[in-house]
């Protein structure tokens, strides 16, 4: 890496935003993003019908869900709810976790790899060893533990998604820091006395953001599979609230009367972290064209 | 160097112990209890407590905890509370098969990811670069249960090339470790593309091209195997993870590997079990990562300064 | 830096590593391909109480009797003749002649009451004595103060004879449930610890390998009591076969049968399916009943109009369609295969606007939220769903907590304070009503998570529990239903059918004990 690095924060952010401006990527990612927010915000507009209702017509005389038709666009599911209302009001579910549980994740583990980056040997270790841990330990293990002495509930899914989600930043984080942490500059606000905190704050943090936004953007997708596999262990998103991850949890065993049980939803996660990571590659080639993002 | 290994060693031993002590706490505070998981819901609660006595449950968090500890530091880690089995000789009997699947798994995410990652690469921008892009995407995105499923469904019954699950041959393994893999390669390719990237702009490159040296030899002399020291990274950390088990793929192939084990014994509450695959899991993750560090010892100088 | 060749080295190795196999043994044509979901835990009779080591528990041991052809009456096993005295307080069995273990020892009366008395000892851990806990003598051998039980008399060599404390008049069902086999002492101390995966009985098979996750192979017991049975030379169980996947490999003619029932995300498919909807095997007996609980010592679940109104809230029509018609709607708690249930009681009429104006004259207004506990059965997560919406349809909210088994049992066994309502089923051992109204509906039953508790309702059941098998049992136990009904301590829901699925060329039959009829099993 070179001192003269594109940063963030300073004067060279109109030139940041202009790379970004320049790549379709970036469109594209970024229209994406909008799209899904937008059904998700606006999804009692766009829904057919209420994503709880349980339509008498809307399972076949056996009881097995409709294929997508007229008044089912995306067909039913195996209780007769209709599939779209379900998906846009899946939508709210599945990104306020993801993005709640991403943001802490990503402020904890940025400050863990900060503080264990940047300070004496003592710090580091007693950080790293905590983090070495959680890496080490089953997510399972962990989800299961966490969901079962606490009742599971959205608050609980998205407390297990964040506690499983940032050690492997706070690792990367900390790497970037140890070789920002002896780069010039610092080294030079050191020399005329800067204090700790203004050496984090102002020299060291805004060299880290982008791999943060960047890892976050990219950990957006696995965070909606994670919350899914809840689902399935019994600690995700309580049903019959809808959520992506436990819509394909009812769906994956009927692969073969109701394939759009499972298609429908793994669709619309395909689209979200599409979006995001189309946003996210955009964002780390503009920030510098050559940093590959390290895990 | 012999003081650094040492502090390595020690660290090591440290976060095992540590994911010990948390599994164990977790296990104790989780309601629901292997006595009653043993004898089912009609057995009387007189017969549940007898169980309960037998087996030492009803003692407290500490004195469970030392009386594990002492055993598990003279390598006897209890019986399995579900089916009496001694708990090191069931892990050791599934952990070749836990290894073969994730040996297996790595290859496919090897062999597709690294090509991909070499040409996407060479042609950034390329049809083939998006492709490993959405490709990477897709692997993420679709939930592996299903699509075990449906591999099973298509290439085992509708086209029946390879065995409905199961474990045993060659070929009970391909499709597992191809569902494993395909999630995983498009990774490795964007990992690789973007060292590759980043190497092509250093000055040692800068001067071979100037040299006049052919593209394909400093891809193969000077940048590749530089660029695959990431690779290297990732294949430890990714590692530690298969062998940790992959609980679906596992269920759904049929596939008696670890990850399984550990599911049920967590499903039961099999205490004994859960601590021993859970030693397991992080002991392989933990050696992992000190075998990547040692490497790097070896292979980068600078690595070898700084531990000094 | 890597080495020259070490890339190449490096994938080659795991290629190398990935290509080492092991080479399956080829089918052997006479052998019962078996699947089954779950790792077998045990095959140990005393020690399994799981739909599928039950029937895995009938392939290595069997007792004393047995459920006939046609699971209309129970005819002797290893016993020649069984006989009840007219008090209901002596079974007397004589073994037959010969009878022997696969071992070729002879069977004696004092293999009978060793077997007995190990189901009882600490040791073995059993969760299932319990059936037999009315025999005298055993409260004395279990706090150790006799060292056998007393009421378990050896007449002869083929003669023993069980006395009781009290009538049971069931007792006879359960003799021929994987509790009652016969498990000889010598087999028990030479496997140790390891008993559980070392079967050896008196069944049709006997254990070849145990390949404990993988699978369990046997062969054919030559020394069995019937003559020329079983039919197959062996069986091959494999473990770990997920049931969906299971289904099709039985349809590719990989496999014969599943001990897993046939998957509801399955069964739609099948039925459908003309070319193979005469595999589906409907187990026999297994009667059962899905209910919802209200703990009925809190306000409002306290009022039977309350409860009323939520039964009359349920479409259960509806509930029957979810489950793809492979259930019959429950008009009170005794399955109709039951004898002792009720055959007049009236179906439960759907009627919300009736719910309504019941529960507003029970003072529950508009507002009420409860919560309702489900453990994370697919199943079951359904039916709570359709719950919930014809509760809301109601002014009842209702929130779901879906919780692993392992937590549900916790918290219904030991908290039974903290429930509102709980969504559960109930799997009858041996279909005589005493066994539903026993734990489930007495006051403090080991499976009453409601508490419900009234005495006349007791007194009744006392007196109907008192009568021989016959007409007049019949008659007192469906009074005792109609007059739960009367209660509605439940909200009840339906009673499900489930089916196994056969191979095209297996012909097997399914038996009220043990699930499976492994004897009777033969290649059409």
């Amino acid at each position: 890496m070179q001192p003269n690095m594109v940063k963030l924060n300073t004067r060279n952010q109109n030139s940041f935003w202009g790379i970004l401006r320049r790549m379709p990527r970036a469109w594209i990612g970024g229209c994406l993003v909008l799209l899904v927010v937008l059904a998700a915000v606006f999804a009692p507009l766009f829904s057919p019908a209420d994503p709880l209702q349980q339509f008498r017509e809307g399972l076949s005389a056996t009881g097995t869900p409709l294929p997508p038709d007229g008044q089912f666009p995306l067909g039913t599911d195996h209780l007769g709810r209709d599939m779209l209302s379900r998906t846009l009001f899946g939508a709210r579910v599945s990104l306020v976790i993801s993005f709640i549980a991403n943001t802490t994740a990503a402020i904890i583990g940025t400050v863990i790899g900060v503080l264990a980056g940047y300070y004496s040997r003592a710090v580091d270790s007693i950080l790293m060893r905590i983090t070495d841990i959680i890496l080490a330990f089953p997510a399972i293990l962990l989800a299961l533990g966490v969901g079962a002495v606490l009742r599971p509930s959205i608050p609980v899914a998205i407390l297990i998604l964040t506690l499983i989600t940032w050690a492997p930043l706070a690792r990367l984080v900390r790497g970037q820091v140890l070789s920002v942490r002896e780069r010039a500059f610092v080294e030079s606000a050191r020399c005329i006395g800067a204090r700790d905190r203004r050496i984090i704050l102002y020299h060291i943090l805004p060299q880290i953001l982008a791999v943060t936004i960047i890892w976050a953007t990219v950990s957006f997708a696995s965070t909606i599979l994670v919350e899914a596999s809840l689902s399935f262990l019994g600690v995700g998103v309580p049903l019959p609230q809808p959520s992506w991850g436990n819509m394909i949890f009812e769906g994956q065993t009927r692969y073969r009367i109701a394939p759009w049980m499972i298609i429908v939803p793994t669709i619309a996660i395909l689209i979200t972290t599409f979006g995001f990571n189309l946003l996210g590659d955009a964002i780390r080639d503009a920030l510098d064209p050559r940093t590959s993002q390290r895990l | 160097m012999t003081a650094y290994l040492l502090r390595r060693l020690v660290g090591a031993l440290v976060v095992i112990w540590g994911v010990a002590t948390i599994s164990f706490v977790l296990v104790f505070l989780m309601p629901g209890d292997a006595a009653r998981m043993y004898a089912g819901p009609r057995a009387p609660e007189a017969t549940v407590e007898r169980i309960r006595q037998e087996w030492g449950l009803n003692d407290s968090l500490p004195v469970q905890y030392v009386r594990f500890l002492g055993r598990a530091v003279q390598g006897d880690l209890g019986r399995s509370t579900r089916d009496g089995r001694p708990v090191l000789q069931a892990v050791i009997e599934r952990v070749p098969v836990t290894i073969q699947l994730a040996l297996a798994g790595l290859s496919v995410e090897l062999l597709l990811g690294i090509p991909l990652g070499i040409i996407a690469a060479l042609r950034p921008g390329s049809l083939i670069d998006q492709f490993t892009t959405v490709l990477s995407l897709v692997g993420v995105s679709i939930p592996q249960f299903a699509v075990g499923l449906v591999a099973l469904y298509l290439f085992g019954f509708v086209i029946p090339i390879f065995p409905l699950g199961g474990y045993g041959t060659i070929a009970h393994l391909i499709l597992p470790a191809l569902v494993l893999g395909f999630s995983g390669a498009a990774f490795y390719a964007r990992v690789l593309r973007s060292s590759i990237l980043e190497i092509a702009n250093e000055d040692y490159i800068r001067t071979a091209r100037a040299k006049g040296l052919g593209a394909r030899a400093i891809l193969n002399r000077h940048l590749l195997r530089n660029a695959l020291l990431p690779v290297v990274t990732l294949i430890g950390l990714d590692l530690a993870l298969l062998l940790g088990g992959v609980v679906v793929i596992e269920a759904v192939f049929g596939i008696p590997g670890i990850g399984l084990q550990a599911w049920t014994a967590i499903r039961n509450q099999d205490t004994p079990m859960i601590m021993g695959t859970v030693l397991f899991a992080s002991i392989a993750v933990v050696g992992l990562n000190l075998l990547i560090d040692l490497l790097y010892l070896a292979l980068d100088p600078r690595v070898r300064l700084n531990a000094a | 830096m890597l080495p020259r060749r070490g890339t190449f080295l490096f994938l080659l190795l795991i290629t190398v590593a990935m290509l080492s196999s092991v080479l399956v043994g080829a089918q052997e044509e006479n052998i019962l391909r078996i699947l089954s979901n779950a790792d077998i835990r045990t095959s140990d009779p005393h020690v399994a109480y799981e739909t599928e080591t039950w029937p895995t528990s009938a392939l290595f041991y069997i007792g004393l009797v047995r459920w006939n052809d046609d699971n209309t009456a129970l005819i002797p096993a290893l016993a020649e003749t069984y006989s009840v005295s007219d008090d209901g307080l002596v079974y007397t069995f004589t073994l037959r002649e010969g009878v022997k273990f696969s071992s070729g020892r002879d069977i004696t009366s004092a293999d009978v009451k060793w077997s007995f008395e190990r189901m009882f000892r600490p040791e073995t851990l059993s969760p299932t004595s319990y059936m037999f806990e009315a025999i005298a003598g055993v409260p004395a051998f279990i706090d150790g103060s006799a060292t056998e039980i007393s009421g378990i008399e050896i007449v002869d060599e083929r003669t023993v004879t069980f006395t009781l404390q009290f009538p049971v008049w069931s007792l006879i069902q359960r003799f021929a449930l994987p509790p009652g086999f016969i498990v000889p002492e010598e087999a028990v101390e030479a496997a140790g610890d390891n008993f559980a995966r070392m079967p050896m009985g008196a069944g049709p098979f006997m254990l070849e390998t145990w390949e404990s996750g993988v699978r369990i192979t046997g062969t054919r017991n030559p020394n069995y009591y019937e003559a020329g049975k079983p039919f197959f030379d062996g069986f091959e169980m494999q473990l770990g076969v997920e049931p969906s996947i299971g289904i099709l490999r039985i349809e590719g003619g990989e496999a014969d049968i599943a001990l897993d029932f046939v998957p509801n995300a399955e069964y739609p498919r099948i039925v459908a399916d003309a070319a193979i909807s005469a595999q589906l095997l409907p187990t026999a007996g297994f009667a059962n009943i899905d209910y919802m609980i209200f703990n009925t010592t809190i306000e409002p679940f306290d009022n039977p109009d309350v409860r009323r109104a939520m039964n009359i809230a349920v479409d259960r029509q509806r509930l029957v369609q979810i489950l793809n018609g492979r259930a019959l709607p429950a008009e009170g708690p005794i399955p109709s295969s039951v004898l002792g249930n009720n055959s007049t009681l009236t179906p439960w009429e759907y009627n919300p606007d009736e719910a309504r104006a019941l529960l507003e004259s029970a003072g529950v207004t508009e507002g009420l939220t409860v919560n309702m506990l489900v453990n994370t059965d697919p199943t079951n997560l359904s039916v709570a769903q359709v719950l919930v919406a014809d509760f809301a349809a109601v002014g009842v909210t209702v929130e779901l907590t879906s919780v692993d088994n392992a937590q549900f049992l916790d918290t219904v066994i030991n908290q039974p304070d903290t429930l509102e309502l709980v969504l559960t089923n109930w799997y009858l051992d041996y279909p005589d009503p005493s066994n539903v109204f026993e734990p489930l509906l007495q006051c403090g039953g080991s499976y009453n998570w409601g508490q419900f508790c009234s005495e006349s309702l007791d007194g009744l059941f006392a007196t109907a529990n008192s009568n021989p098998p016959g007409d007049a049992r019949w008659a007192a136990f469906s009074d005792v239903e109609a007059a739960i009904v009367e209660e509605a301590p439940w909200v009840f829901l339906q009673h499900q059918a489930n089916y196994y699925f056969t191979s095209s060329r297996l012909l097997i039959a399914s038996d009220p004990a043990t699930l499976l009829r492994w004897d009777a099993s033969t290649l059409r």
